[in-house]
C-alpha cells in the first residue's frame, strides 16, 4: 500500500521528485486541462508499469530503454485515439501535449526504477500512486494560475468583476514564477532541513 | 489484410533497431566481474563513506578487484558478511558489530559554559574558539555535527550533548571522524562491559567549577576492578574492554556516576 | 543477466514487442477511427453552418492553401465558405471566411490557431466587423 501512497505526497513526482516539469508548466493554464492531462498520463503510467513488469524478465538488459519506449508509446497512441474519438474538445485543448507523454520522465522514470523490479500489481500501485500524485500536483499549479491569471476555476468566474486578471501567469513566465513559488510554499511547510 | 502493413513495418524497424543494438552491445561491451555486482548488492547501499571509498559501488568494486577486504564496509550486517565472503570465495569472517559512543555525559544542567555565542552553532566553529563554549575543553559541545553526518539516523541531540541510537548504529565510524573534539568512540555491540561517559582530563579539584558530571580521577574505579580493566591515566578513567568482565563493580563505585554499561550491559536504548 | 543478453534473444524481444504492438494499435484504431473521421466531420459541418446559414456544402476547389465551399439550399447557391490560413504570432491562423452571392462577407470563424492567451487569442472573441469592406472576390 506504501507504493500507491508515496506517489501522493511524499514522493510527489512534479513536487518533490520534479520529473515531468514540461507538461506541469505547459497544460496547467487551466485546471480543466490539467486534470484531463493527469488522468491520461495516469492511465498510461499504469498500463506501460503494469506491461513493463510482466515482461521484466523477458527483456534483454541492453535493449531494455528501446522495448519501454515501444511499449509506452504504444500506450500514449491508444490514449490519444480513445482521446481524440471520445473526448474531442478535451484532446483539441491539450493538442501536442498527449503525444508528449511518451517522452514524460516520469513514465520512464518509474518503468526503470520500479517496474522492471518489482511485481506487476505493485507495479499498477505504483503507476496509479505516481499517477495520482502527478495529476494533484497539476492541479495545485493550475489553480493557481487560472484564478490568478483568467479569475476563473474549471472555468467557472470565482473573482469579483473588480479584480482584473494578471495575463502573466497565463503564460509561460507566469508558469515557471508560480512552479517556483508553489515548491517554495511546500518546503517551507516541510520545516526546510532538519535541525538536531 | 490491412494490419499487415503496420505490422509488417513495426516488425522490420524491430528487427533493424535490435540488430543495430545486438552489434552496438557487442562492440562497446565492457568487461565487469560479476562478482562486483553481487558484492554491491549486498552493501548497505548507505553511501556513508566510512569504508574509505567513495561510496558503495567504488567499495563493491573495490572489494571484487581484491584491494579491499572482505570486511571493508563497517556498516554491513552480520549475514551480508557472511555472503559477501560467499562470494569472493573467501573463509568466512565474523564481524564485530560495534556502536558508537558519547564519551561525555556533561548536560546543560551539569557542564558549566564558557562563553555564549551568537553566529554559526556547528560543532567544527564552536570548537575553533577557545577548544569550544563549554568550561570543559574535552565535552561534547552538542551543536549536531555528529547527528548530520550520520547517515543512518541513529544520533540526535538531548539536552545539550550527543545520544547515540545503539539499535540504529551500525558502526559505520562516520561520526567518530566527524566530531572536531573526538569524543565519540566505536564500541562492541556483542560483550558485556562498561565504559566511562567522560572525556575531561581535568584535574579532579578543577572539575568542581567545569562540570558536574565530570570524571575526577578519584581512582575508586581502578580500585575495585579485580581484573585490571579500569585504569586512571591523566585524572580521566578508561576501561580496557577486552579485560572487562562486565561485572559492575567500577561503575557502582563511582561517585560521579559516569560509568555506564554497553553492548548487552546498556541499561537504555541510547548511550 | 548475461545469457539475456544474445544477439537472438535482442532481435526477438524487439520484433516480437513490435509485431505484438501493431497488432494492439491496428486494433484500435479499426474501433476509433470512424469515430474520429465522424467528429472531424462534425466539427466542419458546425463551423461551416456558423458562417452561412444554409442545408448543404460541397467542396469547389480544394488546394493546398486554400478550400471553397459552395452552401446551397436545396440546388441554389446562397453562399461560399473560405477556408485559408495565414501566418499569425505563434503559427498558422486557419479563418473561415462566409460570403455570400453579391459577395459580401457575412461572417469570420476561427477554426484553429495558436496564439497568445488572453492576447492574440482573444480574436476568437471577435466576430464581423460591420465596418469590413468586402472586397470582389473572383471565384472559380
Amino acid at each position: 500500500m506504501n507504493n500507491f501512497t508515496k506517489g501522493l505526497f511524499k514522493e510527489n513526482p512534479v513536487l518533490v521528485l520534479l520529473l515531468g516539469m514540461c507538461p506541469s508548466l505547459a497544460t496547467t493554464t487551466s485546471v480543466i486541462n490539467a486534470i484531463g492531462m493527469g488522468l491520461s498520463a495516469m492511465v498510461v503510467l499504469i498500463c506501460s508499469n503494469a506491461v513493463i513488469s510482466a515482461l521484466r524478465k523477458c527483456i534483454p538488459s541492453k535493449v531494455r530503454i528501446a522495448a519501454y519506449i515501444v511499449i509506452i508509446a504504444t500506450f500514449v497512441t491508444i490514449v490519444d485515439m480513445l482521446l481524440k474519438a471520445y473526448m474531442f474538445s478535451l484532446s483539441k485543448s491539450l493538442g501536442v501535449f498527449i503525444p508528449l507523454i511518451v517522452v514524460n520522465c516520469i513514465i520512464l522514470a518509474r518503468a526503470e526504477a520500479f517496474a522492471s523490479k518489482n511485481t506487476v500489481w505493485q507495479s499498477v500501485l505504483d503507476g496509479a500512486g505516481m499517477g495520482l500524485g502527478f495529476t494533484i500536483a497539476l492541479v495545485i499549479i493550475a489553480t493557481v494560475r487560472e484564478i490568478l491569471g483568467a479569475g476563473t476555476w474549471c472555468g467557472l468566474p470565482v473573482t469579483t468583476s473588480g479584480y482584473q486578471p494578471a495575463l502573466m501567469f497565463i503564460l509561460p513566465a507566469g508558469g515557471f514564477l508560480s512552479l517556483g513559488l508553489i515548491l517554495a510554499a511546500i518546503n517551507l511547510i516541510k520545516g526546510g532541513k532538519k535541525h538536531e | 489484410m490491412e494490419i499487415l502493413i503496420p505490422v509488417i513495418v513495426l516488425g522490420l524497424i524491430g528487427l533493424v533497431m535490435g540488430s543495430i543494438l545486438a552489434v552496438a552491445s557487442k562492440v562497446f561491451q565492457v568487461e565487469t566481474d560479476p562478482r562486483e555486482e553481487k558484492v554491491s548488492a549486498l552493501l548497505p547501499g548507505a553511501n556513508c563513506g566510512g569504508c574509505g571509498f567513495a561510496g558503495c559501488a567504488a567499495c563493491a568494486a573495490a572489494i571484487a578487484k581484491g584491494d579491499a577486504p572482505v570486511a571493508a564496509c563497517p556498516g554491513i550486517s552480520a549475514e551480508a558478511l557472511k555472503e559477501i565472503c560467499a562470494v569472493m570465495g573467501v573463509n568466512e569472517q565474523e564481524k564485530t558489530p560495534m556502536a558508537a559512543f558519547v564519551q561525555c555525559n556533561g548536560q546543560l544542567d551539569k557542564a558549566n559554559f564558557r562563553y555564549f555565542f551568537d553566529g554559526s552553532k556547528t560543532c567544527a566553529d564552536i570548537a575553533a574558539l577557545q577548544q569550544g563554549d563549554k568550561l570543559c575543553a574535552y565535552a561534547c559541545l552538542g551543536y549536531g555535527d555528529c547527528v548530520q553526518a550520520c547517515n543512518f539516523g541513529a544520533l540526535s541531540i538531548e539536552n545539550g550533548i550527543a545520544k547515540v541510537h545503539t539499535a540504529d548504529c551500525v558502526g559505520c565510524g562516520v561520526c567518530v571522524k566527524t566530531c572536531p573534539k573526538q569524543v565519540l568512540a566505536l564500541m562492541p555491540k556483542n560483550i558485556e562491559a562498561y565504559a566511562v561517559k567522560c572525556s575531561s582530563k581535568d584535574k579532579g579539584a578543577a572539575m568542581k567549577e567545569i562540570c558536574s558530571a565530570g570524571c575526577i580521577g578519584c581512582k575508586l574505579c581502578e580500585k575495585a576492578c579485580a581484573f585490571g580493566a579500569v585504569k586512571v591515566e591523566n585524572n580521566l578513567a578508561k576501561i580496557d574492554t577486552q579485560k572487562c568482565t562486565g561485572c559492575g563493580a567500577c561503575a557502582e563505585k563511582c561517585p560521579k556516576h559516569i560509568i555506564v554499561g554497553i553492548g548487552k550491559k546498556q541499561m537504555s536504548s541510547a548511550s | 543477466m548475461d545469457k539475456q543478453n544474445t544477439v537472438f534473444r535482442m532481435i526477438f524481444t524487439l520484433v516480437a514487442i513490435a509485431v505484438v504492438v501493431s497488432v494492439a494499435l491496428a486494433f484500435v484504431n479499426a474501433k476509433t477511427e470512424p469515430v474520429i473521421l465522424q467528429n472531424n466531420e462534425n466539427q466542419l459541418q458546425e463551423s461551416l453552418k456558423s458562417v452561412i446559414r444554409a442545408e448543404k456544402f460541397e467542396i469547389l476547389s480544394e488546394t493546398e492553401q486554400e478550400t471553397v465551399y459552395a452552401a446551397k439550399n436545396g440546388e441554389t447557391v446562397v453562399g461560399y465558405c473560405v477556408v485559408n490560413s495565414q501566418k499569425g504570432y505563434g503559427g498558422d491562423v486557419k479563418v473561415m471566411t462566409g460570403v455570400d452571392t453579391d459577395g459580401k462577407v457575412t461572417a469570420i470563424e476561427i477554426l484553429e490557431h495558436a496564439e497568445t492567451p488572453g492576447l492574440g487569442a482573444n480574436a476568437e472573441k471577435m466576430r464581423l466587423n460591420p465596418n469590413l469592406q468586402a472586397k470582389q472576390k473572383k471565384l472559380v
